[in-house]
């Protein structure tokens, strides 16, 4: 067995252990609360940059899960979220977590212990103050799902907002797997043995605190992240066989965030900007713009994306101008949009649209595009690939 | 809540809905169904200009967003009800006119006119009928520019709760012109619960729920 087989058969152990904890430990007194759902998707590669993935075809079974346990009146809760995606390929199966925790509320405070998601930011482009989570660069969707970050959490309420400390002991590496790490590199990524300024790979301490208050209109935060990059650098290497690959490189960073929205009626102002310091020296990041609402169903967003590192961003998104409209339907949702490059004019267009069909049963096409010339593009850039997805999903 | 096309075609969505009348009147609404809208929140907070500030939490990506609500004429999730028919019913957001008395259902009704403060108001007036006994509103009729009638809203069912409140079991608004219909089925009403503030905090919508 190798080495993601192992490990996915520890997390189903404990998972399988916690669920009959869960269900049979706790007060009975508590109230539980479920909830799921399976996806299908398909997904077809009409054009990569890398010619061993042009006309491919993926299947892709995504189940997820969600019981929530609370007690003593609301004020102690256990969430477990697992999720379970299998690949017809074979290559990208994982068993992980988006919850996994503890937690205790009080009126001016709360704590909480294990795995968690956390959402931090305001624009819809891009997510520079959300730094917290890993993500699952696999599957597709507006965000992507994240890896639950082990932590312990602890909020407050004093009179001048929101204050959120967070400790993290342990790092949680980007999976590249298999073939998928190629899927829009033409040379594939090998997350076998990623990169350290120093230390080992799991015990990688981090730790983030924010503030945050709404004040009016205006809704603000603060926020400052010591630890790991969970976005990865793609360093050029070689294999022994002398295959070229690129290998994960994960800078150690502090991290100094600012995010503000102001809404005022029809228009919603938003920014988001960050300084951090990775080894190659200091830079800025920013995203900002706005969004008109036209009617509650009706919106149009445009925001600008920069990145200090320029054509040395991990990005593609360095200087790019980024536009769309969402549209909300009575049983579904329109969004499209794209991202174009202001000085290369590349550009990658996105469709989304999801209809619901009964009360627990959505269906949902999203394709992309990318015009434009790809030797333009840093050879890792992500925006280098069309496609069309379909999904089906079950809620339960 | 029923939505009802012209075709006769049906809609449901489930919904609990907390509410905590005070200085600023604060709506928490949690979707139960459609279930991929399930534990979706949205939070009303009433501001002291009349308009609401509003937050929408995402379960799918444990988010917390600020949206608009400035557009209080549009429809309230997707159906006949607008956001101003549900959540702007203070006596300072209308100007009134009495019209007089009247029987409706055998009973004897107040019947009053009242006009929207608000410029943004998708009405241009709306007659009220509310009954002489206990001041219990039945029937709302809405109009629109140049006098049009568009809607009528119908309260059934009124029980008293902890002893004062009177509350609707159901209330029903028809669309005259397009024919669509809503129907709001009220269950388990509660007084009293003990909530506060803080329950009704944008900074903790994201708590596990």
């Amino acid at each position: 067995m190798d080495r993601s087989r192992i490990r996915a058969s520890w997390r189903a152990l404990i998972a399988f252990l916690l669920l009959i904890v869960v269900f049979t430990g706790l007060p009975a007194s508590g109230t539980a609360q479920t909830r799921g759902e399976v996806r299908i998707e398909g997904r077809w590669l009409t054009w990569s940059s890398s010619p061993y993935h042009s006309h491919r075809y993926d299947g892709t079974l995504v189940v997820r899960g969600s019981l929530i346990r609370r007690w003593s009146d609301g004020a102690q809760a256990v969430a477990v979220e697992p999720f379970l995606r299998v690949d017809a390929g074979g290559e990208r199966h994982r068993f992980d977590f988006r919850s996994l925790s503890w937690s205790m509320r009080r009126t001016a405070w709360e704590i909480e212990i294990g795995m968690r998601e956390i959402f931090w930011g305001v624009t819809e482009s891009g997510h520079l103050i959300d730094v917290i989570n890993q993500r699952d660069p696999e599957v597709s969707g507006e965000a992507g799902v994240k890896f639950g970050q082990p932590m312990l959490r602890v909020r407050a309420w004093p009179r001048w907002g929101t204050v959120d400390l967070v400790l993290m002991p342990v790092f949680r590496e980007r999976p590249f797997a298999g073939s998928a790490g190629a899927l829009w590199s033409p040379i594939p990524v090998d997350d076998g043995e990623p990169q350290f300024e120093w230390g080992p790979r799991l015990l990688r301490p981090a730790s983030a605190i924010r503030w945050s208050q709404t004040l009016g209109a205006w809704d603000l935060g603060l926020t400052y992240f010591k630890g790991t990059n969970r976005q990865p650098r793609l360093q050029p290497g070689r294999k022994e066989s002398g295959r070229k690959i690129l290998v994960p490189h994960y800078d150690e960073i502090d991290q100094l965030g600012i995010d503000a929205q102001l809404t005022a009626g029809s228009w919603l102002w938003k920014l988001e900007t960050a300084t951090l310091d990775p080894e190659e020296g200091r830079y800025v990041a920013a995203v900002g713009g706005l969004e008109y609402v036209f009617a509650d169903y009706f919106s149009i967003f445009v925001e600008y994306l920069f990145d200090g590192r320029g054509d040395g961003a991990t990005t593609s998104f360095e200087d790019d101008l980024y536009s769309a409209v969402r549209l909300l339907l009575p049983d579904g949702s329109v969004q499209a949009g794209g991202y174009t490059d202001r000085e290369s004019l590349n550009a990658v267009l996105f469709l989304r649209v999801d209809r619901r069909l009964s009360d627990a049963v959505v269906i949902g096409l999203e394709a992309r595009a990318f015009l434009g010339r790809d030797e333009r593009e840093p050879p890792h850039a992500r925006r280098q690939h069309t496609s069309i997805s379909l999904t089906a999903t079950r809620h339960f | 809540m029923l939505l009802r096309d012209r075709d006769g075609k049906e809609r449901r969505r489930e919904l609990r809905i907390s509410a905590l009348e005070g200085d600023a009147d604060c709506i928490l609404l949690v979707f139960d169904s459609p279930r991929d809208l399930e534990g979706t929140a949205l939070l009303s907070v009433a501001r002291a200009d009349g308009d609401d500030d509003q937050w929408l939490y995402l379960p799918a990506f444990k988010r917390v967003k600020r949206v608009s609500s400035g557009v209080r004429s549009g429809s309230f999730m997707g159906s006949e009800f607008a956001y101003e028919d549900i959540t702007s019913q203070e006596v300072d957001n209308f100007t009134y006119r009495y019209v007089g008395s009247e029987k409706l259902n055998g009973k004897e009704m107040v019947v009053v006119e009242r006009y929207p403060r608000d410029a943004q108001s998708g009405y241009s007036r709306q007659v009220v009928w509310v009954d002489a006994a206990e001041y219990r509103t039945l029937r709302i009729d809405y109009y629109v520019r140049e006098d049009t009638p568009l809607k009528t809203l119908r309260f059934r069912g009124y029980r008293r709760y902890a002893g004062r409140y009177w509350r609707p079991a159901e209330m029903e608004m028809v669309n005259h012109r397009s024919g669509a219909s809503t129907k709001l089925i009220w269950r388990d009403y509660a007084f009293g619960t003990g909530l506060d503030k803080r329950d009704f905090d944008p900074s903790r919508l994201d708590r596990i729920r």
